[in-house]
This record gives C-alpha cells, sequence and structure tokens, in this order.
C-alpha cells in the first residue's frame, strides 16, 4: 500500500474514532439529563483555534514544533473531525438565530474555502508540472517581459536585415498586445488554449506571405508565443493557489470572534443546573 | 523545426516572504538591491565605477550583465540608476487583507454587543409560539431577561460570570417558575418528576436510576429557541432513560407487567360489579351494560360514572327509605335515677319526672360531639366513654355518677346554647329551626332554655367552646342536600330527625363532621362514633355503599361521589404519572366493549374490603390487565409505543 494511502487511512480512522467517542460521550451527557453543548461547543472553538494556529506556525519555521506537512495534516484531519463535531452540537437543524446563523455560515465558507483550497494544492501542482519547468511565481512578470523584449528584437532584427514589413505588421496587428499585456480575469479563472491556438494558427497561415529570413524569425515568434502562453498558465494557477488563503485565512478571523462571542453568551445566559 | 527556449540562469535571488518588492520586476528584472523595509527604492546605481588611472572604469559584474555600455560619467557616477515604485509582496497583501478582516470583524462586534439590537442579534432563534406571545409586547431586553438573568445585565457584567463564575441570579428554573407556579409545585420545581423526591419509590426490579433528588432543570427536557412550531413537550423516550436507567427497547418486549395499574385502590362507592351482573340485575329482568352506568367525559381521558338518579334510585331507594322510616332521634330525654343522684350529691336541676327511673337511655352522636367541646361534657365523655348509653351507669358507682351528673349539666348547656341560637351548635342540626328546638325544650327540659352558658363560678366559655371540635376540622360546611323534616315525638320524648332520603344533608353533615374530628384532639370521642354511624345498617345505610377511607394524609374522608366530572384530578403521586385516555381507545371496533380490557373477576369478595378504612387493601373486581392487551396495538409501527404516550412527566 501507498505510503500516502495508508496515511490517508490511518488519519481517517483515527478522526472518526475521536469524534464517535466525543459522540459516545455527548450522548451520555445528554442522557443524563446535562447538556452536551458546552462539551461539544468548546472542543469545536478549540477545533478552530488549533487550525487557525497552522498559519502562525507557518511564521515560525525555526521554531521546534514540528514539521509543517505534520501540522498541515492535523489542520486537515481536525478540521474534518470538527464537522462532525458540529454535526453533535447542531442537532440537525438550520441555525435560525442572527448570530448563530452567521457563525454556522462563517464556519461552513471557511470549511469548504479549505476543502477547495486542499483539492487545488494537491491537483493544480501535476498540472503544472505538465506544462514547462518549473516556474518561480514572483519571477513570472519579470519573465514575460523578457519574452516581449525578445519578441519584439526578433521581429526588429528580421524588418531590419531583409526589408520585409509583413511579419512585422503581423506582430504589431496580432501579437503585440499578447506579449505586452496581462491575460483578464476569465482567463485566471478559467485558464483555456483557445487564443495561444488561434495566434498559432493565425501566425502559420502568414508564413506563406513571409519571406526566408522572416520564416526563421516567425518560427521564433512560435516558440516565444508558447512560452508566453505557458507563463500565463503558470500565473493563472498559481494565483489560484495563493488567493483561495486570502478567503481562507480571512474568514478565520470573524469565524474565531464570532465563536468566541457565542461561547460567551452561551455562558453569561446558561440558566444555572445541569 | 522549431526550436526551444532555453530557460535563462541567470534569474535573481526571489524573496516571496519580504513585504516590498522591486517594481522594476514587474517589467523585467528587477533591480539587484530592491526595496528598503518601509518599502522605499533606494535609487542605486547599478555599480561604484573604480578608477582606472585618469578614466573612470564601469565595475558591473558579469552575473549582472557585465560592464555597460555608457560606463561611468567623467567625475565618476554610474550612469545606469535603478529608480522603481516598489510594490507589496502578495504575502504582505494577504496579511493586509487579514488585518483588515480582524478591524472590521472587532468593529461588528462593539457594533453588535452596543446595539439596541443587541437582543434580537445574539438570540439563538425564534421563541416557541406559547412564550413569543407572552412577551411579544415587550421591550427587547425585557423579552430576555424574562427568562435569562443575562438578559437584564449589560456585556461588561457578563464577564464576571463567564466560564467558571457562579451563575447569573436568578437561575433560569426559577424564572420559569414565575409563570408556572400555578400548574407545579414551586417547591419541587426542580426535583425528578416535580414531586416529592421521598414519595418516589425506587425501580421495582433494582435497576440503576439517578437519585430523585438531584436536581434537573427545565431546560434540560424543554429546548427554547428552536422556532415558532417547535413543540416544547416533546419528549424524547432517552430523556426519560435518563433516570430510569434500564433500557427500554420497545413496550412489548420490556415494559414490566402492568401489575396492579389501573385498579391500585378500591372504588370510592362499593359496588360489585360481579355480583350485580350475575345476581342481581337477573333478579330484577335487567340488562346489564357498562354504558349505562358510565360515560366518558367531554375530553375523552376518563369514564365517569353518572349520578344515584341514573344508576341506582330505582333499586335502592326504597331501601334507603324504610332505614329511616321510623326517624332518627336526635335530641332525646334519657331517664335517670335522680334519686342516686341526689343521694351521692349531684343536682340536675328539673328533670321529667316519666324520664326518672332506672338509668336508661343514649345520648346521640351529634349530641355527643357538642359535648366534646364542653369541659364537662368531655370530662364525662372521658369517664364513660363515647358510646356510653346512661343504661351502663351503675347506681353505686361514685365515679359514673358524677360523670353522669356531668353529662346531664353540659347536655343542659348545650341545649341551652341551641335555644339561644348558637349558629355554630345549630349547623350541626340542618334544618332545624330554632322555634321546634324551644318548642322540644319547653316541653321536655324546661329549665335547659335558662340554663347559663357558664358553669356557677367559672368564667364564661369560649364563644366558640361548642365548636372546639371544629379545630380539628370539624366545622360544618352549609348543608349540601337535601334536608328532611324534624319532629318532636310526644311518646319517646325525642326530637327526631325525618332524613329526605338519599344525599340526606344531615346525615352527611354528620358523617363529615365526624370524619374531620377523628383525627383531631376529640379522636377519642369521634372515632367510635365515626364508626358506629359509618356501619352499613346505619340509619340512611349510607356506608353501604360510600366508603370511609383512612386517606395516605392520615384523615378520614366519607367518599360521597363516584369519578364525575367535579372529581378533582390525580393529585401530585407517582400513580399520576401514568395517563389513560379512554376516548381514543373506545373508537376501535374490538374495544367498544369495555370488557375487551375491563374483565369482571367472577366470585371476587369484593365487598368484605369495604369493612375496614384502608383503600389500598382490597379484592379488586376486576381481572388484572394484561400487558398484551396493549401491546397487540401498542407497537413502534402501529399505535406507538412511546413512554409519553402513557406516562407524564409532571404529574
Amino acid at each position: 500500500m501507498r505510503y500516502f494511502v495508508r496515511r490517508r487511512l490511518t488519519n481517517a480512522a483515527a478522526t472518526l474514532l475521536v469524534v464517535g467517542a466525543i459522540g459516545w460521550y455527548a450522548r451520555r451527557l445528554e442522557l443524563g439529563l446535562r447538556s452536551s453543548s458546552f462539551f461539544t461547543g468548546w472542543l469545536l472553538l478549540a477545533a478552530v483555534a488549533f487550525c487557525a494556529l497552522y498559519n502562525v506556525r507557518k511564521r515560525l519555521p525555526a521554531a521546534p514544533l514540528g514539521s509543517s506537512a505534520a501540522w498541515l495534516q492535523a489542520h486537515i484531519y481536525v478540521a474534518v473531525g470538527s464537522v462532525g463535531v458540529l454535526a453533535l452540537h447542531v442537532p440537525w437543524r438550520w441555525p435560525n438565530g442572527w448570530l448563530e446563523g452567521t457563525l454556522f455560515w462563517l464556519y461552513a465558507a471557511t470549511i469548504v474555502s479549505g476543502v477547495i483550497g486542499l483539492y487545488w494544492s494537491r491537483t493544480l501542482p501535476r498540472r503544472l508540472s505538465k506544462v514547462s519547468e518549473e516556474i518561480v511565481y514572483e519571477r513570472i512578470p519579470m519573465l514575460r517581459g523578457q519574452l516581449r523584449d525578445r519578441a519584439q528584437a526578433a521581429v526588429l532584427a528580421a524588418v531590419r536585415t531583409g526589408g520585409a514589413t509583413t511579419l512585422g505588421e503581423f506582430y504589431r496587428d496580432r501579437l503585440h498586445d499578447y506579449f505586452e499585456r496581462r491575460r483578464g480575469w476569465r482567463y485566471r479563472l478559467l485558464p483555456d488554449m483557445n487564443l495561444r491556438k488561434q495566434l498559432l494558427a493565425e501566425l502559420t497561415e502568414a508564413t506563406r506571405y513571409l519571406s526566408e529570413a522572416e520564416r526563421e524569425t516567425a518560427e521564433h515568434l512560435f516558440a516565444l508565443v508558447r512560452r508566453r502562453d505557458e507563463l500565463d498558465y503558470h500565473e493563472a494557477l498559481q494565483w489560484r493557489l495563493r488567493a483561495w488563503l486570502f478567503v481562507h485565512i480571512a474568514l478565520t478571523v470573524p469565524l474565531l470572534a464570532a465563536a468566541a462571542l457565542h461561547a460567551w453568551l452561551a455562558h453569561a445566559y446558561w440558566g444555572g443546573l445541569a | 523545426m522549431r526550436f526551444s527556449l532555453n530557460a535563462r540562469d541567470d534569474a535573481p535571488y526571489d524573496r516571496p516572504q519580504q513585504p516590498w518588492r522591486c517594481g522594476l520586476a514587474h517589467d523585467g528584472p528587477a533591480c539587484p538591491v530592491g526595496p528598503d523595509g518601509k518599502g522605499r527604492c533606494p535609487g542605486a546605481a547599478a555599480c561604484h565605477p573604480v578608477r582606472d588611472g585618469d578614466r573612470w572604469r564601469c565595475n558591473r559584474s558579469p552575473l549582472r550583465g557585465g560592464p555597460c555600455d555608457e560606463g561611468p560619467s567623467p567625475d565618476g557616477a554610474c550612469s545606469v540608476a535603478y529608480q522603481c515604485t516598489p510594490w507589496r509582496s502578495l504575502r504582505s497583501r494577504r496579511g493586509r487583507f487579514v488585518w483588515g478582516a480582524v478591524l472590521a470583524t472587532a468593529g461588528a462586534v462593539l457594533i453588535l454587543l452596543n446595539a439596541e439590537w443587541r437582543a434580537e442579534a445574539i438570540a439563538p432563534g425564534p421563541l416557541s409560539v406559547h412564550h413569543a406571545q407572552l412577551v411579544a409586547g415587550e421591550q427587547s431586553v425585557e423579552r430576555c431577561a424574562a427568562c435569562h438573568s443575562a438578559g437584564a445585565t449589560t456585556a461588561a457584567a457578563w464577564i464576571g460570570h463567564v466560564t467558571f463564575g457562579p451563575p447569573l441570579e436568578s437561575l433560569q428554573s426559577t424564572l420559569c417558575m414565575e409563570c408556572h407556579d400555578k400548574r407545579l409545585p414551586v417547591e419541587f420545581a426542580t426535583a425528578a418528576h416535580t414531586m416529592d423526591p421521598t414519595l418516589l419509590p425506587p425501580a421495582a426490579d433494582g435497576s440503576p436510576r439517578r437519585d430523585p433528588a438531584d436536581p434537573i432543570a427545565c431546560r434540560a427536557c424543554h429546548r427554547e429557541h428552536q422556532g415558532r412550531l417547535h413543540d416544547l413537550t416533546s419528549i424524547a423516550d432517552a430523556n426519560c432513560q435518563a433516570c430510569h436507567g434500564q433500557r427500554y427497547h420497545g413496550f412489548a418486549d420490556d415494559h414490566p407487567e402492568l401489575a396492579d395499574w389501573p385498579y391500585r385502590r378500591r372504588t370510592a362507592i362499593a359496588f360489585d360489579h360481579g355480583a350485580h351482573q350475575a345476581k342481581h340485575f337477573p333478579e330484577e329482568q335487567r340488562e346489564f351494560a357498562c354504558t349505562l352506568c358510565h360515560q366518558a367525559d367531554a375530553t375523552g381521558a376518563r369514564m365517569l360514572t353518572l349520578g344515584y338518579d341514573v344508576t341506582c334510585r330505582e333499586c335502592h331507594e326504597q331501601q334507603i327509605a324504610a332505614s329511616t322510616a321510623a326517624g332518627i332521634a336526635v335530641l332525646t330525654v334519657p331517664t335517670l335515677d335522680v334519686d342516686a343522684l341526689t343521694d351521692a350529691g349531684h343536682d340536675v336541676g328539673d328533670w321529667p319526672q316519666d324520664a326518672t327511673g332506672d338509668f336508661d337511655g343514649p345520648l346521640t352522636p351529634p349530641v355527643k360531639m357538642l359535648l366534646a367541646g364542653d369541659a364537662d361534657g368531655a370530662a364525662a365523655l372521658a369517664e364513660l366513654g363515647a358510646r356510653f348509653d346512661f343504661y351502663d351507669i351503675e347506681f353505686d358507682d361514685e365515679r359514673q355518677l358524677a360523670a353522669a351528673a356531668q353529662a346531664i349539666a353540659a347536655y343542659k348547656r348545650t341545649l341551652g346554647k341551641l335555644a339561644a341560637g348558637d349558629e355554630a351548635a345549630a349547623a350541626r342540626f340542618p334544618g332545624l329551626a330554632l322555634a321546634t328546638m324551644r318548642s322540644w325544650l319547653d316541653e321536655n327540659l324546661p329549665d335547659a332554655a335558662g340554663v347559663a352558658a357558664t358553669r356557677e363560678g367559672e368564667a364564661p366559655a369560649e364563644p366558640e367552646a361548642a365548636t372546639r371540635i371544629g379545630s380539628a376540622g370539624a366545622s360544618p360546611s352549609p348543608p349540601n342536600g337535601p334536608i328532611g323534616r324534624w319532629e318532636s315525638d310526644a311518646t319517646t320524648r325525642a326530637l327526631k330527625y325525618y332524613p329526605a332520603g338519599h344525599a340526606d344533608a344531615a346525615l352527611r353533615t354528620w358523617l363529615d363532621a365526624l370524619a374531620a374530628a377523628a383525627t383531631g384532639p376529640h379522636a377519642a370521642v369521634a372515632d367510635p362514633l365515626l364508626r358506629d354511624l359509618a356501619k352499613p345498617t346505619a340509619p340512611g345505610e349510607c356506608a353501604l355503599c360510600h366508603s370511609l377511607d383512612h386517606a395516605d394524609s392520615g384523615e378520614y374522608v366519607m367518599q360521597w361521589r363516584a369519578l364525575s366530572d367535579e372529581s378533582p384530578n390525580a393529585e401530585a403521586t407517582p400513580a399520576a404519572l401514568t395517563r389513560f385516555a379512554h376516548g381514543p381507545h373506545l373508537t376501535q371496533p374490538q374495544l367498544e366493549d369495555c370488557s375487551a380490557c375491563h374483565r369482571i373477576a367472577e366470585g371476587a369478595d369484593v365487598m368484605t374490603a369495604y369493612a375496614h378504612d384502608d383503600p389500598r387493601a382490597f379484592t379488586p373486581g376486576f381481572a388484572a390487565l394484561q400487558k398484551t392487551d396493549c401491546a397487540s396495538c401498542h407497537r413502534p409501527e402501529a399505535a406507538g409505543d412511546n413512554c409519553t404516550q402513557c406516562h407524564q412527566y409532571h404529574p
């Protein structure tokens, strides 16, 4: 059995076991006419706080607090387990209070954003690895500028040496903006190869009107267009890998605040006796 | 063949963790220095030119492109300056975004805690309609405070009461009882079944059970804020099993047998169903049908017994009338041995000549009750006994003669009070007109009317002396029922009472007064008199059907009524935790006939149990109900078998 499969099975079983034990104890409390809400509620708040600590751990790479990978595993399975604890805490009904509703939807949004982020962090690197080599996200603007410069230099050189302007006009009309500008939000959210295919097709179509020297430059442009598209693809997917954290981490703050407020009010409004 | 593009290997070292990035990196290679910590561009030169003789030479590293084409200026300054507007790294922007979320959240919480609509915002859901309508008109703060002590306090005050601090006063269950005190006993509000824990017996099978003295909050079962239509009274079986440790998975399999339910005490009216069905009704050639005497009440919950007029009169009216046809001598003139009394030094005053001779004749129970409130009378009763008859007095026994004289003196004083219109004493004799009384007194004991209410040399008696029995609760209530007639019998010198038949007010008054007094200070007098009057053969034959119960409270109660509309609901006892509604059952074809469940126990000696006063020591007239009688329908897939279908938490 592969290591990762074994790890998932082990962690999932441990999570189920813990949630089952919590459920058993909560049920015991209820059967004793004692409210299990405080027990499950504090566990839930502790689980959320623990998950939030992962972000702190990442800021302290040198601290002897265990590996980040181990923290991530704990973060994931504690979060999954917290869903079970929530089901015990909120007995199968939609929260209909304003504060409770806000807290619930904050929790749901945080969990969903985490699940999406987990899915992306597991699948997007594999997709990126199929496209060229590893590219550092922060270098992409620089590499994009370099590509633009090289394309412009190649076209200018072709015009200067051959005297023909067909390739230069094609570059001006169809490729200049492609190399100059960043791709729009639509591409960032749903990257595709349509523009790349279209430009390469047009360049292929234009090749028959080019001189021999221009054809050689056009071949160079083919490579630059593909490279630019790869950069854009990398940028779109790597941006996605980073952008979900904006939502996930930012949601944690109101979630913790609302949960703490909820716990505070629950204790203040607790009427005494079990 | 198209050639590929080689990746450059001269890329700078990236530091994505740093908050600022060089603006030049947007469009090409970043400068080698980069922004400072505050995001300012240092405007650095590409190199520090070196002096080579009288000339300046570019010193740029080959790693950064080598010596530039322009070269240094004549004064030795680098001609390539890196100038940009630094921009924040993605990590820095995310940090600022998160801090923005922190500030927004803190602001929202502060607004929430100080807003007028705070109560609505923090309410965990709508109240059920029953509670919502009660607090609908109040301000939001008062609405919360009606059930939560925290509702009336400020957010700052909550701080001291969170987590491990004591709960805010008052407890929520206490607040519940501010409205529910009519239905539930406040002192046992949080006790198991809201009743005295000492009344709850241990589990019959010895199974573990929660200590009934452990308090249980109302909200342990009644969870509010679950929505307008939430049923607050809906209790799951698991809630019952919180205390009742033995697990009942189903009625048919796990519930104990019904044992003596519902026949836990004899019926108030002594009635032998078996004998009436097998003997009396056939003798009278009448149909014996349950519905002739029993009908469901308006709610269908209880089967009531119809009144005497409908059910009994036709057969028993003559019997009752015959038992009182000769009248009941209430005020009598016993025969006294005046000479013996005089010889012993006791002056009884005037006494009718024809009532003088050997001691003979009784004083009646109502009179003896009044004597018990008189000092002389009480002394005489103590000496002679409650059941004394003058026939029993030995003429040569000094003590008995003295007691007899005391009794006569007290008797005359009592009669004097009656003649004087003492209302408390007169209330013992419903329907007795003052004129009738005085006339009888003038004819028989004329000196009694003039007897002072006080003995010579003594302080006046307390006004309520004659009603001292009343201190034990014997003060008679107004007559309830028909009143017969009073007549003087010249032959026996007795003032007789002729009852009006069934439910006669005077007989009820005497029996109730004796029953109430039987546990009071004059119990020694009242108890034997009560036993005599409650015999089935006593005048009126009341006790032939109406049982005398010695209740759990210690009091004696004459059971005048069968289960009727006027009967109170069961008291707060464990027995009241079981309920049964006849209505829904009687609609079932197989249960239309009451005998489907209530099977008459033929030959059962029912009536013997009415010879004593313990209502729980009896032989039921019906065979015990079997669990299978219920379980045939009460299954999960049929009529249901939840605990609360037959049991209720609050009695």
